[in-house]
């Protein structure tokens, strides 16, 4: 492995909630690291509580016990004016992609808005500029930020969502299920975008999802998790080829890829 | 929420345009009428003629006169100084104190909530109408003093729906988002909050409207409201009820008038928040 | 002998609020066939779904061409006929699984109130039924399913249970509108499992919507391609998915990210992202 420095470190962190009578250990103690330009895959299904590690990772809500280190410096609950600090280095895209956007504002004013508390530049004009430079490049014409959210198909609003995250120049960049509410061509697009924004901007991606297919198809590390445990962790092909967990083995057994088998059936080589 | 066409959206949003502005031109006409009431009243208000006692409709007295001789019609014109813009104003401050406390307590929760919480608790332990009296007659009469009793406990229905749909509000996506922008509470809220739950906010205001002036026909009634004989809707109603079936006028007349009133704003506050609620 | 098609579908054009979704939609679907409909969002499949089942209900608008259901032209039947058809010859699974419940009812009361409104309800022989279905299904503890409510259970599992309820009436065709598209995978995988089994146990027709090419190869034996709003492929699933001619298919074939593959860059190479 390359000397690339180590962005984020997650020591032992964890999240009970407390509910009448009942205590729920939404994440057990979980640890692991983050460098540059890694992708890492945390896999899991409703519930498992990854989302919840997203949450607390970027602190929208404080961890039980742990504690999270970003670019060497300890982050963990922190809370107001001080935790913009950790915004202007780590940034989210959600899964639902018009929820995540002002049904009020218009696309550009929500991009604006953050781009001005965030990553300040000297004049409006520059603001525009620097916004529609990333909309080109990510193939939506700079008329559709113009717009407001529910004018704008999912995988627009999702794409749009990605440009608003990066605009502010994270090092960091943490995606909840970002494509798990769109059909497989948008799917294919986003993530196509994600990571050739990844590459030329080298930024580090923790990508979150249920279809372990899809996380393995680009991310090198993965992490599984099960009813808020981490139960497998590793580099992503040793992982597929060797699972041990019983669970993993039951997320490999579900993906549905009749290809093969309907290649074996039919003998006629294409 | 409707989920329309794109094309739906834009003639139903003209449509609800076209009503909103309709009835603004409506509500604006009614406050400039009671505004200029001394200027346009028939008769004077005040002036009793025992010649024309309970005296049906006529040229002289187009709304007939009350038990006192005095004309109906300028009296009603009259009270709708008192009335609507007493109520209004009333409406108007505790809606924007009431959301502002909700906002605060929903967005936070913590001590605050817990004290606002108990504290509301505590008021609304006593039936709203007593404490309303009691505050009203520790005043003296008066219309200042009858606004402060009723605005007492009426803040707290807007405090409530607003903390609740604070709550929710805040578990959405794009408020979490904001967050994340850097933005400070104080900006969420009022930016990305608020106007997303502005639309039942403003339907229940209205809806006040109605209630609060019932609620000054009450407290003229037991005498620590309106004092007479200044007009006003509700004790109009109240002072003529007993001589109903000789003259029915004398009631119909401000009765009508409240009933117009409280639909035209209702209306107003269901055609603003349907207006809210269309996306185009 | 030649069975004649269950339904048919010629030179079909839908619109929506005057603006144009389907056009020129043609197929057949023999009795016991499974047709998968494949497409991105907005390429008008659901839409054509909604055609079939209720387009009055729907506002989708039937510019041109026929459906007909059992030899019959669907829009001659009466209001009264159709809704006689929802659920007793035509049953629908929806996308999201907890669309088809009150949340807050148990299931047993939700699957008498359908038999009850097609007058089918015949109190324990009824129960004794719907016990039998599930365990068919592969759904066990059917006793204890009835008794719970829809918040109580997962979205797979719901979904597992409305399509026992959508054939509960033993309809002979069956409309699935994207059934796996709002569930994680392991769940996917059951509910794939359960039309399969469904298969097994009826001659039961099926038209399937889904934007995953492999859920519809993993079920269906003719697959129609829709982009928008036209049929752009359509024949024998093998061989679609195995020969694709349509540069449309195979970009879709790309997108599905498979288990041992590596990202690259595929929609780029196919299809160039239109500048929107």
């Amino acid at each position: 492995m390359s000397n690339t420095e180590v962005l984020l470190e997650v020591s032992e962190i964890a999240k009970r909630f407390h509910q009448k009578n009942d205590v729920v250990d939404a994440l057990k103690p979980l640890s692991f690291s983050l460098s540059q330009r890694e992708n890492l895959g945390i896999i899991g299904e409703s519930g498992s509580g990854k989302s919840t590690l997203l949450k607390l990772l970027i602190g929208l809500i404080s961890p039980t016990s742990g504690q999270v280190k970003l670019l060497g410096n300890d982050i963990t609950g922190l809370r107001g004016k001080s935790a913009r600090d950790i915004y202007r280095n780590m940034q989210m895209v959600f899964q639902n992609p018009s929820g995540s956007f002002n049904p009020r504002k218009k696309l550009r004013s929500s991009i604006l808005e953050n781009m001005r508390q965030l990553c300040p530049v000297s004049s409006t004009a520059e603001y525009d500029y620097e916004i529609d430079r990333f909309l080109e490049k990510v193939g939506i014409s700079p008329e559709l930020a113009d717009r407001y959210p529910h004018n704008l198909s999912g995988g627009q609003c999702q794409r749009i969502a990605i440009v608003r995250a990066l605009l502010v120049k994270p090092k960091i960049l943490l995606c909840d299920e970002i494509t798990s509410a769109l059909d497989v061509i948008a799917q294919a697009r986003v993530i196509d975008l994600l990571l050739e924004m990844g590459r030329e901007l080298e930024i580090a991606i923790l990508f979150v999802t249920h279809d372990l297919s899809l996380a393995s198809n680009f991310c090198e590390n993965m992490i599984v998790l099960h009813q808020g445990g981490c139960v497998e962790a590793g580099n992503t092909s040793e992982l597929i080829c060797n699972p041990i967990h019983s669970y993993t083995k039951q997320l490999i057994k579900s993906f549905i890829e009749p290809l093969t088998s309907l290649e074996q059936k039919n003998t006629v080589l294409i | 929420m409707q989920v329309l066409s794109p094309k739906g959206a834009q003639k139903r949003k003209l449509y609800l345009r076209r009503r909103f502005t309709v009835l603004v031109i409506i509500a604006v006409a009614l406050l400039m009428i009671s505004a200029l009431a001394p200027f346009i009243v028939p008769n004077n208000p005040y002036y009793n003629d025992a010649l024309a006692i309970r005296s049906m409709p006529s040229v002289q007295y187009p709304f007939g006169t009350d038990g006192l001789g005095r004309c109906v019609l300028s009296r009603v014109l009259m009270g709708a100084r008192t009335s609507i813009c007493a109520t209004l104003i009333l409406v108007f401050i505790t809606f924007v104190f009431g959301t502002f406390v909700g906002l605060l307590c929903g967005y936070y929760g913590g001590i605050l909530d817990t004290v606002i919480m108990r504290l509301i608790d505590i008021l609304l332990s006593v039936p709203q109408m007593v404490l309303t009296i009691a505050v009203a007659g520790l005043g003296g009469g008066g219309m200042m003093n009858a606004m402060i009793a009723l605005g007492f406990t009426s803040w707290i229905v807007y405090a409530r729906l607003a903390k609740c749909q604070t709550i929710s509000a805040k578990q959405e996506d794009y408020v979490q988002a904001a967050r994340l922008g850097g933005h400070s509470g104080c900006r969420i809220m009022l930016v990305h909050i608020l106007p997303n739950i502005a639309g039942s906010l403003l339907v229940n205001a209205t809806i006040q409207i109605g209630t609060m002036l019932i609620g000054f026909a009450g407290l003229s009634f037991l005498g620590i409201g309106v004092q007479v004989p200044q007009a006003e809707w509700g004790s109009m109603i109240n002072e003529s009820r007993a001589y109903i079936q000789l003259a029915p006028w004398a009631v119909l007349a401000p009765g009508g008038a409240v009933v117009l009133t409280a639909i035209l704003f209702n209306y107003l506050g269901d055609t603003a928040r349907d207006l809210l609620e269309v996306k185009v | 002998m030649l069975q004649s098609p269950i339904l048919e579908i010629q030179n079909l054009s839908l619109s929506y609020d005057h603006t144009c979704i389907g056009n020129d939609i043609s197929f057949a679907l023999n009795t016991g066939e499974v047709l998968g409909i494949a497409g991105e969002s907005g390429c008008g499949k659901s839409t054509l779904l909604k055609a079939i089942i209720d387009p009055a209900g729907y506002g989708v608008q039937i510019s041109e061409g026929t459906i007909k259901y059992k030899g019959k032209e669907m829009a001659d039947l009466s209001v009264k006929a159709r809704c006689r058809m929802r659920g007793a010859e035509i049953g629908m699974v929806l996308q999201n699984p907890f669309a088809a419940f009150n949340p807050i009812r148990s299931y047993q009361k939700q699957f008498k109130e359908t038999l009850k409104s097609h007058n089918q309800w015949r109190g324990k022989a009824s129960v004794a039924e719907i016990l039998e279905l599930f365990k068919q299904l592969g759904l066990s503890g059917g006793k204890r399913i009835l008794s719970s409510c829809p918040y109580e259970m997962s979205g797979g599992m719901n979904q597992r249970i409305s399509i026992a309820l959508s054939i509960l009436l033993q309809p002979s065709l069956l409309l699935a509108d994207e059934p796996t598209s709002a569930l994680d995978a392991t769940l996917q995988f059951q509910v794939v499992e359960q039309l399969r089994r469904l298969r097994e146990i009826s001659d039961i027709s099926m038209i399937l919507v889904s934007h995953n090419l492999f859920v519809i190869a993993e079920i269906c034996d003719k697959t129609a391609i829709m982009h928008e709003g036209q049929i752009v492929e359509y024949g024998n699933t093998q061989e679609i998915l195995l020969n694709p001619s349509h540069s449309y298919t195979r970009s879709l074939l790309k997108a599905v990210p498979k288990l041992h593959g590596t990202w690259l860059g595929c929609i780029h190479q196919e299809v160039a992202p239109k500048k929107e």
